[in-house]
C-alpha cells in the first residue's frame, strides 16, 4: 500500500473512531458479554458460574410426567387435558408470557397498519386544514410513553373512566327510552378494561396502536405522494373507479411500505416492556406479561442475571426469524420494480 | 502538512480524552474521599473497633488542625420533595453536628421507581451509597447476597445503642439468624382510611364509633360496606389494590398466615387463609361492594381521593395524598377484626450498610443518629412516616401531625401487627409475586376458586422454599 494510500486509511479509521469506540464500548461489548452471561449462573453479585444450556433448557425444556395422565383422569380431566399434562414446561410463566408477547404483536400489527393505510388514503388529499388532521393524528406520537400511559390509565378506570362513563350514559339513555318500558332493562356492563385477565391486553394492544397509527401513517403518506400522477390518470382514462384504483394501483406499488412497517412494527411489538411496566405490572394474572418484562423482572428484581440474559436471546432470537419468516416470503407479495 | 498533523494529533488527544474520562471514576465525590484511609481519626465516642485504634490521632497534629474528614454518602426514597428537602437539611445538620467526629454526610436521593434497580446496579458496580434505605421485605434479598453489612459485631460493642429503643417486630426481623442487618427507618401499620362525608351522607355507622364500642368485626366492616356501595352512583364502600399487604392482610385476619411456622413452605392453603381469602372474595364477587382491584396506586386509591369510596386500607403512607387531594372528611380507624383476632401488618424499611463501606464505624455513627429519636421526630411531623424509635418525643410528634384528627389507630396497631416479612427462606419476589399473586388475581377475577387458586399458588411456590 502506498504511503499515501495508508494515510488515507489511518484518517478514516480516525474519523470512524469515536463511533467506533462508542458502539464498542456500549453496544458489542455489553452484547458479547449479555451473550456470556446467559450460559451462566449469575446474579449481579457473585463470580458468574458457568451452566452450560441450563438457563436455555429451563426457559424452552420440557419435563417428560408421563404420571401426570393418570393424575389428569383421576382428577376428572377429560383424556385430551390429561395427555397435556404429559409434558409440563420447566417454566411455565415463560411460555405465558411468549404467548402473550405473540398475541400482542399480532393484534398491535392488525389495529395500527390497516387503520393507518386507510387513515392515510383518506388524508392524501389537498384539501384545506389537511394538515391539521395529520398533525392531529401524529401527536401521540411524539407524547411520552409514560404520559400517554397515565392519560390511558384514567380513561380505562372501570368505575369514572371516559369509555365506561360513556357506555353507562347509553345504557341508561336506552333503558329511559326503550327497555324500561318494556320491562328488560340493560344491565350496565362495568367493563373493567385493565383489571380482568381477558381484558386487559386488549386494552394495551389498542392504546399502543393509538401510538403507533400517526407514524404508520405518515409513512403511508409520504408513499402515496410518491406513486406518480401518471398512473392514476391512465388508469381513470381506462376507466378504473376509485375503489379499482385502490387495489389495482395504491396496494401493489405501496406493498414495499407496507414490508416495511411489518417488520419494523413486529420487532418493536415483540420488545413491548414500557406498557405493562406503567399500566398493569404484568397482571391481573399474567395476562399482560411479556418476554422483555418477564426478563426485567428476573434479572433486576429476581436476582437472576443469567437466567434474564438468556431470555433476551431467545427474544432476540424469535425476532430474528420472524423477521427472517416475513422476508423469506416477501417476495411472493411484495413489488419490486 | 504540518497543520495536517497537528489536527491530527488534536483530534487523537480529543479521541483519548473521552475515551479516559468515560472510563474513569465519577467526578461527583465518592464514597470514599480520599483522606478516608486515614480516617479513623474520629474516635466516635459511641463507636467501635475501628475508632479506638485510630491511628490517624497520633499520626496527625490533631490538636491544631481540623481531623480528617470522612465522608458518608446515605440514600433514601422520600417520595416528594417536601420530604426530600427534609433529608437534606438532617443530612446538612448532622454533618454540622458530626464534624467534631471528622464525619461529613452526603444525601443522595433517589426516586420511587426504579429505586431498587439503581441501588442494585450500583452495588454491583461497587459505587452504592454507605448507608440506603431498602423496603423491609428486600432485607433478606440483600443479605443473603452478602451486599449489606452484619451490623451486629459492631452493636454489641456500643452500649448507647439499645434494639429495645424500635418497635420489636422488625427488630426480630432484621436480628435474623444472630445478625443485625440494619436499623428500621420508620413503620407503618395498616389502617382503613374512610370517607366520613360518605357515612354521614348515607347514614351509615361510623367505623370509628364501631370500633369504640368494640363492634368493629368482619361483620360490621361488610354490613357498613353494603350500605354504602350505590353502583348506580358509582359509590362503593370498600376498595383496595391488588398489592399482596392487602390481600396478605384478609389471610392473617382470617387466620392464616402466608407462610408456614417456618417460613419453609406456602401457607395459603391453611383453613384460616381459606377464610380469609373467601371473605375477599366474596366483597368483590358476591357482596359487589367493591370494584375489581387495580395495581398499587392506581385507580382503586384515587377512585378513594376521587370520594366514591367508602373505605380503603393502606399505610401511613398515603397520608399526603390524602391531604392534598381529598376534598371531604376522613378519617382512619384500625383494621377490623376477623376470626383470627386483631390482625394488621407492620410495615417497615431499615437503613442498611453497604458491606463494601470504607468506614462503617462512621456509617455506624451516621446510621444511629438518622434513626434518633429527634431526627425521627421532624420526619414524622411531615406526617409521612411513623418512628421507629418508640421514643415518646417522637411518637408525640407523628401524633401531632394532623389530619388525620385522631392518629392513634397507626400506633395501637402495632401492639398485635405482623411484621412485614423479609423471606430468609426464598426470593420473595420469586414467591409472593411470581406464584401467589398471579393466583390471587384470579379469585378477583373470578376465574378460580379460592380453593383453586391457593392450591394453585402453594404448588407453584413450594418448590421454591428453601428447605
Amino acid at each position: 500500500m502506498s504511503k499515501s494510500r495508508t494515510r488515507e486509511a489511518i484518517e478514516g479509521y480516525l474519523f470512524l473512531l469515536p463511533n467506533l469506540i462508542g458502539f464498542l464500548i456500549f453496544f458489542a461489548i455489553p452484547l458479547a458479554i449479555s451473550f456470556y452471561y446467559s450460559f451462566t449462573d449469575y446474579n449481579l453479585f457473585n463470580d458468574p458460574k458457568w451452566v452450560g444450556l441450563s438457563n436455555y433448557g429451563k426457559a424452552l425444556g420440557f419435563a417428560f410426567t408421563p404420571g401426570s395422565y393418570q393424575a389428569g383422569i383421576d382428577a376428572g380431566k377429560s383424556w385430551f387435558e390429561a395427555a397435556g399434562n404429559i409434558f409440563q414446561p420447566n417454566d411455565p410463566t415463560f411460555w405465558t408470557a411468549l404467548q402473550n408477547t405473540i398475541v400482542y404483536a399480532l393484534g398491535v400489527l392488525a389495529f395500527s397498519i390497516t387503520p393507518a393505510f386507510l387513515l392515510a388514503w383518506m388524508l392524501n388529499s389537498k384539501l384545506r386544514g389537511m394538515t391539521v388532521f395529520r398533525a392531529l393524528i401524529y401527536i401521540p406520537v411524539v407524547a411520552s410513553i409514560v404520559g400517554s400511559a397515565l392519560v390511558w390509565f384514567w380513561i380505562y378506570n372501570s368505575t369514572s373512566g371516559v369509555i365506561n362513563t360513556v357506555v353507562t350514559g347509553t345504557v341508561n339513555g336506552l333503558n329511559t327510552l326503550i327497555f324500561n318500558s318494556v320491562g328488560h332493562p340493560l344491565v350496565d356492563p362495568q367493563i373493567n378494561w385493565l383489571t380482568s385477565p381477558d381484558l386487559a391486553l386488549l386494552s394495551l394492544i389498542i392504546m399502543t396502536s393509538w401510538a403507533t397509527i400517526g407514524y404508520d401513517m405518515v409513512v403511508f403518506l409520504a408513499a402515496l405522494q410518491g406513486i406518480p400522477n401518471h398512473l392514476y390518470e391512465a388508469a381513470t382514462i381506462d376507466g378504473a373507479g376509485r375503489g379499482t384504483i385502490l387495489t389495482r394501483i395504491v396496494v401493489p406499488l405501496m406493498t414495499p411500505t407496507i414490508f416495511f412497517l411489518l417488520i419494523t412494527n413486529t420487532i418493536t411489538s415483540l420488545q413491548i416492556f414500557s406498557e405493562p411496566y406503567i399500566m398493569t405490572s404484568g397482571g391481573p394474572a399474567n395476562s399482560t406479561l411479556t418476554i422483555v418484562y418477564y426478563l426485567y423482572q428476573k434479572g433486576f428484581q429476581r436476582f437472576q442475571m443469567g437466567y434474564g440474559a438468556s431470555l433476551a436471546w431467545i427474544v432476540f432470537g424469535l425476532i430474528f426469524i420472524v423477521t427472517l419468516v416475513q422476508f423469506r416470503f416477501s417476495n411472493r407479495w411484495v413489488y419490486e420494480e | 502538512m504540518k497543520h495536517n498533523m497537528l489536527w491530527k494529533v488534536a483530534c487523537l488527544v480529543l479521541v483519548t480524552a473521552f475515551v479516559l474520562s468515560a472510563c474513569g471514576a465519577p467526578a461527583a465525590p465518592a464514597t470514599q474521599a480520599p483522606a478516608n484511609t486515614a480516617a479513623p481519626a474520629a474516635p466516635a465516642a459511641t463507636s467501635a473497633p475501628a475508632a479506638t485504634a485510630a491511628p490517624a490521632a497520633t499520626a496527625a497534629p490533631a490538636a491544631t488542625a481540623a481531623p480528617a474528614m470522612v465522608t458518608i454518602r446515605w440514600r433514601t426514597r422520600p417520595d416528594n420533595q417536601a420530604e426530600q428537602d427534609v433529608y437534606q437539611k438532617i443530612s446538612d445538620d448532622l454533618s454540622k453536628q458530626l464534624a467534631a467526629q471528622g464525619i461529613t454526610l452526603q444525601y443522595d436521593p433517589a426516586p420511587v421507581t426504579g429505586y431498587e434497580d439503581k441501588l442494585k446496579a450500583e452495588l454491583s458496580a461497587g459505587n452504592a451509597p454507605d448507608i440506603f434505605w431498602i423496603p423491609g421485605a428486600s432485607t433478606a434479598d440483600y443479605a443473603t447476597l452478602g451486599v449489606i453489612a452484619d451490623l451486629k459485631p459492631i452493636a454489641d460493642k456500643d452500649s448507647n445503642f439499645k434494639v429495645t429503643n424500635y418497635y420489636d417486630a422488625p427488630m426480630k426481623e432484621l436480628q435474623n439468624g444472630g445478625h443485625l442487618w440494619g436499623i428500621p427507618r420508620d413503620v407503618s401499620t395498616l389502617v382503613m382510611y374512610y370517607n366520613k362525608d360518605l357515612f354521614k351522607k348515607y347514614n351509615v355507622d361510623d367505623p370509628a364509633k364501631l370500633a369504640a364500642d368494640g363492634k368493629w368485626d368482619w361483620a360490621n366492616f361488610q354490613r357498613v360496606a353494603k350500605e354504602i356501595t350505590h353502583p348506580a352512583d358509582k359509590v362503593y364502600g370498600f376498595s383496595m389494590s391488588n398489592w399482596w399487604g392487602l390481600w396478605g392482610w384478609f389471610v392473617y385476619s382470617g387466620g392464616g398466615n402466608l407462610f408456614n411456622a417456618d417460613r419453609t413452605a406456602c401457607g395459603l392453603t391453611d383453613p384460616g387463609s381459606i377464610a380469609g381469602l373467601q371473605f375477599m372474595s366474596d366483597l368483590f364477587l358476591k357482596d359487589k361492594v367493591a370494584p375489581a382491584p387495580g395495581i398499587e396506586g392506581g385507580p382503586s386509591e384515587t377512585d378513594f381521593h376521587a370520594g366514591t369510596i367508602g373505605m380503603y386500607p393502606n399505610g401511613r403512607w398515603m397520608t399526603p395524598s390524602d391531604r392534598a387531594n381529598d376534598k371531604f372528611d376522613w378519617g382512619v380507624v384500625e383494621m377490623p377484626k376477623g376470626p383470627g383476632g386483631n390482625a394488621t401488618w407492620l410495615f417497615w424499611g431499615p437503613y442498611v450498610m453497604n458491606a463494601k463501606a470504607a468506614n462503617p464505624a462512621a456509617a455506624w455513627t451516621v446510621m444511629k443518629a438518622l434513626t434518633s429519636a429527634d431526627v425521627q421526630a421532624k420526619v414524622a411531623a411531615l406526617g409521612t412516616n411513623i418512628p421507629s424509635n418508640k421514643d415518646k418525643a417522637a411518637v408525640d410528634a407523628f401524633l401531632g401531625s394532623k389530619p388525620p384528627a385522631d392518629n392513634t389507630p397507626f400506633i395501637a396497631g402495632a401492639a398485635y401487627a405482623q411484621g412485614e416479612i423479609p423471606l430468609f427462606t426464598g426470593n420473595w419476589n420469586d414467591i409472593v409475586n411470581g406464584q401467589y399473586q398471579p393466583n390471587i388475581d384470579k379469585i378477583f377475577a373470578g376465574k378460580a376458586s379460592v380453593a383453586d387458586a391457593a392450591k394453585a399458588a402453594c404448588d407453584g411456590s413450594n418448590p421454591l422454599f428453601k428447605k
